[in-house]
């Protein structure tokens, strides 16, 4: 995974549609921007908090790289076992370093499929640095990731 | 790409009452998506203290069972609406490639974590999103998604995991298209049947309610009553993140701000211009003002919630100083959603006085 040292942020132009009072009483639908813009950004900067976070339990070895996609996607182990109809029991395991050494290629492509990831994803965590420009196109259904990284259009 | 020339994509605050309001508005029926809110009986609340959402605090629903406002508008209305969950992603396309072609419009119900088109911090997996599919080509399709104000495009291989997750509360390759639309209808008894149902869902029987207390109005209380819960139950950025969540999946998470309820006034506006009825004007501003005030619970929540540290690491050292600050800000939230529980039980009391008295009467098209 390739994460730019920028934190996403909210740019503030999402608008949705809001039912508002008139000053007679009547309501009215309205696109706008939210009143609770602030809490949406603060989204993102937890995302950002969580990702270090995570990360630095990966590679302290309390986290597998299935445990901290499972974490930063905020799903429970059950709702993963669900999707791909694998046991939960499975799953947990595969969330330690110990049960992850054993995953398959194809558990991996399944687990990919949830966490709308490539199964590179689960092998490298990099960091682009600004003004630099990555390129991703997936083949054979997430299995294999071809990458072109350039310098970012002044 | 392949798309229905005519179809006009229109934004919503919900995802199912925006569709089911295009997909209506296409065929030739002009509806607001207040009223499609209404006629599906859409008002609820659930304190699924069973079911965990990603923040580990408990699930609050706070509209009817997904699916069910098409359900009831198009039973309602006098629809003749196809729906089905079909056997694989590979024949839902089928079949909505061939619809798009016929000129249908074709509702889907996916997980909202694969909808690319959509801002980054919409992409959560919800897979119980509607959406339309309009258009069509070997690789995507055209979305009508109401939560973007221009159609979208998603990549046939994205659809395909979204509309077949097997996740919790999810519709897997479920499809629906409209096969007629009436060109009458009778609004009055459609709208007081709408109610009627919303009553009931709201305000069950005694023996339910003391049974089933995380329905309706109780719910609502037993949320107000567990929400003191909170810092005891959660720390960290979890609870931090759980309560900031319950204020935004209040307001900004397609409700159309206060939980639906400013939309549920918005209706009742309308079915009072429908059916003559100065009493249900007096009560759509009364849903009005509650929903304000549901609103003024939010903004405490947010306020709550910021107090609270974003690094797990800060977490410790705070809670011992300002545990006593918190406790007595969710005293007030508690205290303030009380008050809106006890407005919803007279309130749905009153609604359905007001109803009865309209009695059977007829006539009132539109």
């Amino acid at each position: 995974m390739l994460v730019s040292t920028r934190r996403q942020s909210y740019d503030g132009k999402f608008r949705l549609v809001l039912y508002r009072p008139d000053a007679g009483g009547r309501i009215e639908s309205r696109l706008e921007k939210s009143d609770f813009d602030e809490e949406i950004d603060s989204v993102f900067a937890l995302r950002a908090v969580e990702y270090e976070r995570l990360l630095g339990s990966m590679l302290e070895g309390r986290l597998s790289p299935v445990g901290f996609w499972l974490e930063f996607r905020g799903m429970s182990a059950a709702d993963v076992a669900l999707r791909p109809r694998i046991p939960r029991s499975k799953v947990e395991r595969h969330a330690t370093w110990e049960g992850w050494r054993s995953a398959t290629v194809q558990m991996l492509a399944l687990y990919a499929k949830v966490f709308d990831v490539d199964v590179a994803d689960f092998f490298q965590f990099g960091t682009l640095d600004d003004g630099i420009e990555v390129e991703i196109e997936i083949h054979e259904d997430r299995l294999l990731q071809q990458v072109r990284i350039r310098k970012a259009a002044p | 790409m392949k798309s229905i020339g005519s179809y006009e994509h229109r934004v919503a605050s919900h995802c199912e009452t925006g569709s089911m309001r295009n997909l209506l508005v296409h065929d030739g029926l002009a509806i607001t998506e207040p009223m499609v809110f209404g006629l599906g009986s859409g008002p609820a609340f659930y304190y699924l203290f069973f079911s965990r959402s990603h923040t580990g605090f408990p699930l609050v629903g706070i509209r009817n069972r997904p699916g069910s406002i098409i359900k009831n508008v198009a039973g309602l209305l006098g629809v003749d609406m196809f729906g089905k969950r079909l056997g694989s992603p590979a024949e839902a396309m089928r079949e909505a490639d061939r619809l798009i072609d016929e000129g249908r419009p074709v509702i889907a119900c996916v997980d909202m974590f694969y909808m690319k088109y959509l801002p980054q911090f919409l992409q959560v997996h919800a897979p119980f999103h509607f959406i339309i599919l309009v258009g069509h080509d070997e690789t995507s399709y055209a979305v009508s998604d109401p939560y973007f104000d221009c159609p979208g495009v998603l990549r046939r291989s994205d659809l395909e995991v979204a509309w077949d997750t097997h996740a919790k509360m999810s519709q897997d390759n479920f499809l629906a298209y409209a096969r007629r639309v009436p060109r009458e209808v009778d609004w009055r008894r459609a709208v007081i049947a709408g109610m009627k149902r919303t009553i009931k869902g709201m305000l069950p029987p005694r023996p339910v309610r003391r049974l089933l207390k995380f329905v309706g109005v109780e719910g609502m209380r037993m949320y107000a009553r567990k929400s003191l819960e909170w810092p005891r139950r959660y720390d960290g950025h979890w609870l931090r993140e759980g309560i900031l969540w319950n204020a935004v999946a209040f307001e900004d998470q397609g409700t159309g701000g206060a939980a639906f309820r400013l939309m549920y006034g918005a209706f009742l506006q309308e079915a009072s211009a429908i059916l003559g009825s100065s009493e249900i004007e007096g009560l759509a501003t009364k849903m009005v003002e509650h929903g304000q005030a549901w609103r003024y619970c939010s903004r405490r929540l947010i306020q709550i919630g910021k107090q609270v540290p974003m690094r797990d690491r800060d977490f410790p050292a705070w809670i011992e100083e300002n545990r006593a600050r918190l406790d007595e800000g969710l005293r007030e939230f508690h205290d303030l959603f009380m008050e809106r529980a006890a407005f919803e039980e007279r309130f749905w009391s009153d609604l359905e006085a007001a109803v009865g008295r309209l009695g059977k009467g007829h006539g009132s098209r539109r």
